[in-house]
């Protein structure tokens, strides 16, 4: 099998995921713009929204963002030990958030108001649920890569595994921006 | 990596992550101060979120960094399009299948008829 003489094909290829990701995001988005209303007697978003506790959340992921890019630089300097650091950081970082997230989730199906009470509920828990499901994934690959990079250290190839995984870890944060002020945001304006 | 571009570039990755603490904090400050209310809060917090997605985008994911020909650029613009036209396109519609199937809320005081009169200003000649 012939290597690639450099990385931007696979870095453009991950790019367009990434594009294609954001559309599938974007259905969900709409479906829960669309059942708004769809209450059927249960909450609606200002009734089971705590913007503190979504801001805490928020805060905790967007650092973990901004770790995840200090794991680059530390790699593409060679310093093995930071960036495996950094990637710790990251990672607990995310795995805080996912915790905060399940919390919320627990609590709300424990009041009986999970994603079987109402469309709204549905769609709430779909697109939130999804973003929490790309996290998991994402602590999953960060913690393959830090076996890795432990193992053959930081080579042209896993610096560059690096690098998707953390176009991976913002775009999650991005999409959470909108989740913040579309979903969290909008739910609890009057 | 030079240690001068590695300065700069993580200025730029600090720089990139207050801007961003302080968009979402400036968003969340004004939906529970209630400093406007309704459709100006609405307007406000989108637009800051748009501010922090251009922040993010520059500074965490280099997307200005790009050298020509800017095919990641091009292929975001493209994606950005397809996301305006689904989620708008989607309210859109099924907004208005609502409204010709009467089933929004403010008609329940009246008949359909009644409603549909007031509403278009259908008349009898």
């Amino acid at each position: 099998m012939s290597e690639l003489k450099d990385n931007s094909t696979a870095n453009f290829g991950f790019w367009i995921y990434l594009m294609t990701d954001a559309v599938l995001f974007a259905s969900f988005f709409a479906v829960y713009a669309v059942m708004q209303n769809n209450t059927y007697g249960g909450p609606a978003g200002i009734d089971i929204f705590d913007l503190k506790f979504v801001l805490i959340e928020s805060l905790i992921l967007l650092t973990s963002s901004y770790t995840c890019g200090l794991t680059i630089l530390a790699a593409k300097k060679g310093n093995k030990k930071l960036s495996l650091t950094a990637l710790a950081t990251t990672g607990l970082l995310g795995l805080s958030f996912l915790g905060m997230e399940l919390y919320e989730f627990s609590h709300l199906v424990n009041n009986g108001e999970g994603w079987t009470r109402s469309g709204y509920l549905t769609s709430f828990f779909g697109l939130v649920g999804l973003h929490g499901l790309h996290i998991i994934v994402g602590i999953l690959w960060l913690v393959v890569l830090k076996f890795l990079i432990i193992k053959r250290g930081l080579t042209e190839s896993t610096t560059n595994k690096l690098a998707l995984f953390s176009m991976y870890w913002h775009f999650l944060d991005i999409i959470w921006i909108f989740i913040f002020t579309f979903v969290y945001g909008m739910g609890v304006i009057k | 990596m030079s240690k001068k571009n590695s300065e700069l570039s993580t200025i730029k990755y600090s720089v990139g992550f207050l801007l961003s603490v302080l968009l979402t904090l400036f968003s969340y400050l004004l939906i529970t101060q209630e400093t406007f209310s309704g459709w100006a809060l609405k307007l406000s917090i989108t637009g800051l979120a748009l501010l922090q997605l251009l922040t993010q985008l520059v500074f965490f994911m280099h997307i200005n960094t790009e050298l020509k020909p800017r095919w990641k650029l091009l292929v975001f613009i493209y994606t950005v399009i397809t996301v305006v036209v689904l989620v708008l396109g989607s309210i859109w519609i099924m907004y208005n299948l609502d409204y010709n199937h009467g089933h929004q809320d403010h008609i329940e005081d009246q008949s359909i008829d009644e409603y549909i009169i007031h509403d278009e200003g259908a008349h009898y000649e």
